[in-house]
């Protein structure tokens, strides 16, 4: 600060009266200067100190948005043995040492990915006396699904297995048949393929016949192996299908633009639905399964690509059909290739001209596009999703590295209903963690939004009655000597630790509350009106016996009066539950509303965070009020008003802006609060305001799954941003408040 | 679907008819398990974080293993098998117990830090059980309905469940609602129950999420209502672990029936070690181990609550730890 600090200079003192020392003067001023200077540097440094956290917090949740790094690290031709390479098979291994294709007669030919030379070939003995004629790689695991020219199956993997030396890896790799299996009688030639293992290692594989015929089937080493034939003929030719992983489902893509679909277990003998996807000038010219073999993407001639998967609509819709869910941005030409991703919910998608992209189905982002040269036949995204693979007719292969930490977010997934795989409608929905990689991480903040603000509400619904009248009593009509001690018993508890409250609540409080609902409820409104008439019969009684009691110690008698309300209470409430809920409160509200009756529901929140925030509203609001310039009283009192109008219609406008503060200081602290609602709801992230049922907050959820969430990781950075989004929404309130608080400052200062 | 209609109608029959005193039976553990002896030169400290399932289990095997080596500290702690993974990466724990398998991200993320894959070592045995209140008068459950009562994608092709009365009962019961318990997400149950029970659907955002396998238990203790899923090992008189099944007849979560994986949500539980390919594992992770798969360790599994493995088993762990 280079300009001195203008300080509005001490008024000069009245002559009259008696003069200041030159040298004091000086003093004040020089005093006046420096700490004018350091309560300004403290403001700065606040401000620096909080912009310094908002900056962390964000540089931690910034790379949430940012799209995939993806660059291309070789481009040449690959290594091919023989002319008959299976066009649409290419893999790399998980370890990203090798790609391999498979050649028709019996060949796998390993390339190494840091060279891009031949490594080795490994023989495929059965291809050997049965050439290969169609073939499919699975995503994850290097399954691999051959159909051979004369009507066999071959199941087959090849294993890779990293051997560790003092040096360091290298991996080995076998190929390793399980089994050979005829599908066709005729000896018919296998012109397509598709399969998937189970999680217990069972293979089910689906193939098309070049008569025509599609044959599923199944495998597992020391089980039955089952193969149909499907009876259905298909007047259009089958243009691609796909099997899932337990053999339940089949989809068939005709030439028409139809999807079929199956339920195997239910009958072979007609497809469940047939659904009019495209039509005959869209055709769909690629079918894939998103991982978890449920949710299907379509790509079609004309370069879109959709996700399809069953949606329960009807209440006996008990398989469920198939329907368009959403689409992607479309590719420019007609779709070649879908690949799944073996880990998560993203996949890649080529076209025609040789454009490639990088989708993701829940946040339905385009992480990447890349573009080679020519048209592109075959894809492969390596199993860890560090780098894809895409070949071309003319056997140039492009391998790309991948760098895409987060693709499940966007916008709309944070913040807009999203139609989450299974669900039957778009949803809101916080459910960040599964057990198994196909689950798809629901990352909405929403219901954690409305968690926080229900419980800030249910918590000022009952802080602010009782802080705001109990200050307006205190500091104005309280015995002094009553006063000395009330006030500060009230700030203790501010004191008291929130996670003792929170335990008091969850484990002593919410079962009380689950047994007496009904005679709290009837605390709540029997106090209040005993009171009332308490105070009018103290009005008409003979002032002989109003004046034993000093002013100011009339709570003396109303407090007797509160014990009979509570003793009362507990007598009427479960008559009265008896009398108009059937005996059983907990249950009329679920045959009533629908709503269960949770045990840690939002009453019991609203106490227990009423506790917590009621010190703070009613000091500050105590604060207020005692400062209004007793001038001010004196004038009303003298001009005839009661204590009572002085109170209400002087006092309680000339602090308002006081008491607001304190609303909003409240109002603040219940939003943050974390350990209360910690322990006592059930930390539901439902999205409803019935104040019977619980909640989970913005703070809950972080303190909740921070210690599971891998640093750096997607849950992570979304934590961090639930943090901002925290931040936010107590700087918009209390920004607000402020603006409020001036402006009703403005207002009153003429009074 | 008449004829699942059917087979449920057979399965519950058999229920009521089936005499549920067997469940009372004995845990036995396999006489070939071997005795487990201490050897030289064992000092040091580990650190255990993971599973909550498994925290009380291990630690009654620290105690255990601290017998034989008074100067070997080991710190456990268990709030959740999601918890396991980071701290093995990080390098603050040694011992990672896991009531599931790790996700193949997790791996990576493993394999990114160290270049080989951690190690997986089965440990005991749990019949993951579905508790009622002890005084709830329901036989049995499918897993139809377990999926029913607990998902809100109903992926087993139920309809939804929101009151005892949908699952038959009568009298008072038919109109009391169902109250869900179950686990927070960190946890390995909450994911292995979502993935076979639900068949990898999504829970009702009704179910409240406890932090500990304890907490469950007591909320179902507590609750008439109540519907809740965790860990045999924390079994207590006030519940009932319901007999499950896929399709016909009641299956008790009973050793028996837990070793032969006809209970349909058994499990193993794990312990994930950072084992060096090259050096091997740390002489101290190695004993410990040792020691879980021993006759000792074995008993103090049964005195858990959750079910020994056999020799067989011990073995083929042996030699993932030796080899």
């Amino acid at each position: 600060m280079s300009e001195p600090v203008t300080v509005d200079p001490p008024r000069p003192p009245r002559a009259s009266s008696f003069k200041v020392p030159a040298a004091v003067a000086r003093r004040v001023r020089i005093a006046d200067r420096v700490a004018s200077v350091v309560i300004r540097l403290g403001g700065v440094f606040v401000i620096i100190v909080v912009a310094a956290i908002f900056v962390f917090v964000g540089r931690e949740a910034l790379p949430l948005f940012r799209s995939a790094q993806v660059e291309l690290l070789t481009n040449a031709p690959l290594p091919a043995v023989g002319s008959e390479m299976m066009p649409r098979l290419v893999g790399i291994d998980e370890y990203e040492t090798y790609a391999y294709r498979l050649n028709s007669t019996g060949t796998v030919q390993l390339t190494r990915l840091d060279t891009w030379q031949p490594w080795t070939n490994l023989p495929a003995l059965s291809l050997q006396k049965h050439p290969a004629s169609s073939a499919y790689r699975s995503p994850s695991k290097d399954h691999l699904y051959i159909g051979t020219a004369d009507g066999y199956v071959l199941l087959a993997q090849i294993k890779f297995s990293p051997q560790y030396t003092a040096n360091g890896r290298t991996v080995e790799a076998r190929f390793s048949e399980d089994t050979l299996l005829k599908v066709s009688d005729s000896g018919s030639r296998v012109t397509h393929i598709f399969g998937r293992h189970d999680t217990g290692g069972k293979a089910h594989f689906a193939a098309l016949c070049a008569d025509g015929k599609l044959v599923v089937g199944s495998y597992l080493e020391g089980e039955d192996t089952k193969i149909n034939t499907l009876p259905a003929k298909f007047t259009v030719p089958v243009t691609a299908f796909a099997i899932d992983g337990e053999g339940r489902k089949l989809l068939v893509v005709t030439d028409d633009g139809k999807l079929h679909h199956w339920f195997l277990e239910d009958t072979l003998e007609k497809p469940f639905a047939v659904y009019d996807a495209g039509s005959p000038t869209r055709k769909i010219t690629a079918l894939e399964w998103i991982i978890g073999n449920n949710a299907a993407l379509l790509g079609f001639s004309d370069g879109t690509i959709e996700e399809w998967f069953g949606v329960r609509e009807k209440e006996d819709d008990v398989l469920r059909p198939y329907k368009k869910i959403r689409s992607f941005e479309p590719l420019p030409k007609s779709v070649t290739a879908i690949v799944p991703s073996g880990r998560d919910k993203g996949f890649l998608a080529a076209s025609e001209d040789g454009t490639v992209k990088l989708y993701f189905t829940t946040s339905e982002r385009t992480l990447a596009t890349v573009k080679a040269a020519e048209r592109i036949e075959a894809l492969c995204y390596a199993p860890k999703l560090t780098s894809f693979l895409a070949v071309t007719p003319s056997q140039r292969a492009g391998l790309w590295t991948v760098d895409n930490p987060h693709p499940e977010i966007s916008f709309k997934a944070l913040f807009g209903k999203v139609w989450y795989e299974g669900y039957d409608a778009p949803e809101y929905n916080w459910q960040s963690t599964g057990g198994s990689d196909d689950f798809e991480s629901k990352f909405s903040l929403v219901p954690l939004t409305i968690g926080t603000l229900k419980g800030a509400f249910y918590g000022l619904l009952f802080a602010i009655p009782v802080a705001v009248l109990a200050a307006i009593y205190t500091s104005q009509f309280m015995s002094y000597r009553l006063r000395a001690l009330v006030k500060p018993s009230v700030e203790i508890m501010a004191a008291l630790p929130s996670v003792v409250i929170g335990f008091l609540a969850g484990l002593w409080l919410a079962p009380l509350m689950e047994r007496h609902v009904i005679s709290i409820g009837c605390m709540i409104l029997i106090a209040p009106v005993l009171i009332l008439l308490a105070v009018s019969a103290w009005h008409h009684m003979p002032t002989r016996w109003r004046t034993r009691i000093p002013h100011g110690m009339e709570l003396t008698v109303i407090l007797p009066l509160l014990v009979v309300a509570f003793l009362v209470a507990i007598q009427l409430g479960p008559w009265l539950e008896g009398i108009l809920f059937g005996g059983d409160f907990r249950q009329w509200v679920f045959n009533v509303t629908g709503q269960q009756f949770e045990q840690r529901n939002s009453i019991v929140i609203g106490f227990a965070m009423g506790f917590a925030v009621i010190p703070i509203i009613y000091t500050i609001s105590e604060d207020a009020l005692m400062n209004v310039p007793t001038h001010f009283i004196s004038g009303s009192l003298a001009l005839g008003a009661s204590r009572w109008q002085t109170a209400t219609r002087i006092i309680l406008p000339t602090a308002s802006p006081g008491i607001f503060s304190a609303v909003m200081v409240g109002f603040g602290r219940a939003v943050g609060e974390t350990m209360i609602v910690l322990m006592a709801t059930g930390n539901t992230p439902i999205l409803s305001f019935s104040p019977f049922n619980g909640m989970r907050t913005l703070s809950a959820n972080i303190a909740v799954e921070i210690p599971e969430a891998p640093v750096s990781g997607t849950l992570y950075r979304v934590l961090f941003l639930a943090a901002i989004l925290l931040f936010v929404l107590t700087f918009a309130v209390n920004t607000v408040a402020e603006l409020i608080r001036q402006r009703l400052r403005e207002k009153y200062k003429a009074v | 679907m008449k004829t699942k209609r059917q087979l449920l109608l057979i399965a519950t029959a058999f229920a009521v008819c089936l005499p549920l005193a067997a469940q009372e039976d004995a845990v036995k553990l396999d006489p070939a398990l071997h005795e487990y002896k201490a050897v030289s030169g064992i000092s040091g400290n580990l650190n255990s974080i993971g599973s909550d399932t498994l925290n009380n289990l291990m630690t009654f095997w620290v105690e255990g293993f601290a017998k034989y080596y008074p100067n070997v500290k080991i710190q456990v702690e268990g709030k959740g098998s999601s918890t396991a993974p980071p701290a093995l990466i990080a390098g603050t724990a040694q011992l990672g117990p896991m009531s599931r398998r790790m996700k193949a991200e997790e791996i990576d993320a493993f394999e990114r830090k160290y270049g080989y894959k951690p190690r997986l070592i089965a440990v005991a045995l749990d019949g993951l059980a579905v508790y009622v209140h002890k005084d709830n008068p329901v036989k049995s459950l499918s897993m139809q309905q377990v999926d029913s009562i607990f998902s809100s994608t109903k992926k087993r092709g139920g309809k939804d469940m929101s009151r005892w009365g949908d699952l038959g009962l009568t009298g008072e019961w038919a109109n009391k609602p169902l109250s869900l318990y179950g686990r927070n997400s960190a946890s390995g149950t909450y994911g292995f129950f979502k993935e076979l029970a639900l068949d990898k659907g999504d829970y009702k955002s009704s179910v409240k999420e406890q932090p500990g396998s304890a907490s469950v238990v007591q909320g179902v203790e507590g609750d008439l209502g109540a519907v809740g899923y965790s860990g045999i090992g924390y079994k207590t008189s006030g519940v009932r672990a319901l007999p499950v099944s896929f399709r016909a007849g009641a299956i008790a979560p009973t050793q028996k029936n837990t070793e032969n994986f006809s209970y349909p949500i058994a499990r193993y539980l794990y312990i994930y070690l950072n084992k060096d390919p090259v050096k091997g594992a740390d002489p101290l992770v190695k004993e410990f181990i040792k020691f879980v798969l021993s006759k000792q360790g074995q008993e103090i599994t049964i005195k858990d609550g959750y079910y020994p493995l056999n020799e067989k088993k011990v073995v083929e762990n042996m030699a993932l730890l030796e080899e």
